[in-house]
């Protein structure tokens, strides 16, 4: 940093000035670099998540442009196509699965979360990141077929899925107030769950 | 795909988008069908052309005008007309698309599936399959502005039936069998005792009356009402409420977003019951003789006990509520977890 002001910004009258050479003594003696806030990088994480949380709905509502011609729709795409064969050919082999041989617990992946997932903010951090690809691309999805479903029914829809977002900001926002609340995190994680069923149903009900 | 797979479903299963003319042979109908006044017919008439795609052109056509909402209660015996009838196993499997309109599905002790109704302009019926598995749907002339079609379906009371439509009310009474129903747009009433109930909704109301031993049913804006009891309970809205009453429920859970809950009813010794929303509010009113070892928190909304003298707590992070109490010396475990929606537990009769 000496270097460059020697070269380029002083005037060469004032590298005399003992008040000049005090300064860049003392700039001499400053590290080269620092290294920031252990706690920084939690936050600056939220901030992203935050965001990335809110973005696709909104962006799923304001843009028009050909989804076809992206790289996540075709992406989503080609799992739709291979959930769905899969589907088909598991159908066609293995009949009909009986719902009442199924496990029929209620417990649902809150309640596994509960047992093993996250505890934290900040355990909860790298959870969410999945919830909102999945999320994501589900929407994605659905808006590639959603031509087939009535004006009334996507009103209802983009209701339901900001109710739904409301919950997760305001959660969200109680978590970064309280990171260590196991409870909030459950819900948390709960509404997500909600959020990611629902596309997934709607998505089902469009395609078949 | 939860029903049972004839050669007639493998062949839409497996190619879709083709266009594939199948002939189904009907060998005859029963006794059944003609005692209910509709006439058999000779195999070389009820022989019938079934076009896969169209049936894929029918599924996919979801869109639908509110105006063409179906109204309920359709009377079955001033105006429906009969028009088909396919001999089906008791236990048999039975798929229906009805995109808009009405299905009302009624459970008969015969071996033989009969279809009643109103089809609407341009609307046509397409029937087929087997004795252990057979498929309807129908196919308006305006895929892209459906016309209502009302069908009223007689089933053998064991048989499974799987139900889609987009905009629609779906009615099923007395099948003891398993239900999939799945409407966009439109109210799903469930009356009976069947073995398994998967009902899923996104606009529109769950009514189930009955004991269903398994049931699942969802729905986002809509409410979802159990009256009954079932061992095996899950329920769910955004929106919409949740209202139960009944008894005899081990495992159960009910979530909500906003929408509130209200349970009117009893557990059994041994069960675990959840409740869980958001902002909504949860009302619990149970028999001073039902076992419950209640656990309920809330984040930010308030306590209400009026069941137990046991006091209610802050919340342990400095805001919100916390109550642990039993009931009846306990036995049922009752987690009930809001974030802001208040809890209310209160006595009944």
């Amino acid at each position: 940093m000496k270097d460059d002001i020697m070269d380029d910004d002083v005037d060469e009258s004032s590298v005399d000035d003992p008040r000049f050479r005090a300064l860049l003594a003392r700039a001499a003696e400053l590290p080269k670099s620092i290294e920031p806030p252990a706690d920084a990088w939690p936050k600056i994480r939220e901030a992203i998540a935050m965001k990335g949380a809110i973005a696709p709905e909104i962006n799923r509502l304001q843009r028009k442009p050909a989804l076809w011609q992206r790289p996540a729709f075709l992406l989503a795409a080609a799992a739709v196509l291979v959930i769905g064969s899969s589907a088909v050919t598991a159908t066609l082999v293995g009949g009909r699965t009986d719902v009442a041989s199924q496990p029929v617990a209620v417990t649902s992946p809150p309640e596994r979360a509960r047992a093993s997932g996250p505890a934290t903010l900040a355990e909860f951090a790298e959870v969410e990141k999945d919830y909102i690809r999945t999320a994501s691309q589900l929407s994605e999805t659905l808006q590639s077929g959603g031509g087939t479903l009535a004006p009334e029914t996507i009103v209802k829809l983009d209701e339901s899925l900001r109710v739904i977002d409301a919950a997760i900001l305001e959660a969200r926002r109680a978590l970064a107030a309280d990171p260590a609340n196991r409870t909030i995190v459950e819900m948390l994680s709960g509404s997500y769950e909600r959020k990611l069923d629902l596309l997934r149903r709607t998505t089902e009900m469009a395609r078949s | 795909m939860r029903c049972a797979g004839s050669g007639w479903h493998a062949v839409a299963g497996i190619a879709p988008a083709l266009r594939v003319v199948v002939g189904v042979a009907v060998i005859g109908l029963n006794h059944g069908i003609a005692a209910a006044g509709i006439q058999a017919q000779a195999p070389s008439e009820a022989r019938q052309k079934v076009d896969v795609q169209a049936s894929a052109r029918a599924q996919a056509g979801v869109k639908a005008q509110s105006p063409a909402r179906a109204k309920p209660g359709v009377n079955a015996q001033s105006s429906a007309k009969a028009l088909r009838g396919l001999p089906l196993n008791p236990d048999g499997a039975i798929r229906i698309y009805n995109l808009v309109g009405s299905v009302r599905i009624s459970a008969w002790n015969r071996d033989s599936v009969a279809v009643r109704g109103a089809l609407g302009k341009g609307n046509s019926l397409h029937m087929g399959g087997g004795r252990t598995g057979m498929k309807m749907f129908v196919e308006g002339a305006d895929e892209r502005n459906p016309q209502p079609a009302h069908l009223e379906i007689s089933v053998p009371a064991r048989s499974k039936v799987w139900i889609k439509t987009a905009t629609a009310d779906v009615d099923v009474s007395g099948v003891t069998g398993s239900l999939d129903i799945y409407v966009v747009g439109g109210t799903i009433r469930v009356t009976g005792n069947p073995a398994d109930v998967s009902a899923e909704a996104i606009d529109g109301a769950i009514v189930i009356t009955g004991s269903p031993a398994w049931v699942r049913a969802k729905s986002a804006s809509g409410t979802v009402i159990l009256r009954g009891s079932s061992a095996d309970a899950a329920l769910s809205t955004v929106s919409g409420g949740i209202v139960v009453t009944g008894a005899g429920f081990e495992r159960a859970k009910f979530e909500t977003v906003t929408g509130s809950i209200g349970f009117n009813g009893s557990f059994q010794r041994g069960g675990a019951i959840d409740f869980e929303t958001h902002g909504g509010a949860i009302d619990i009113g149970i028999p001073s003789g039902s076992p419950a070892d209640f656990d309920i928190v809330s984040i930010a909304g308030l306590i209400n006990n009026r069941l137990t003298t046991q006091a209610v707590l802050a919340g342990r992070y400095g805001r919100g509520a916390e109550l642990s109490t039993s009931n009846a010396g306990g036995g049922a475990r009752v987690s009930i977890r809001s974030f802001k929606g208040p809890v209310t537990l209160r006595r009944i009769k």
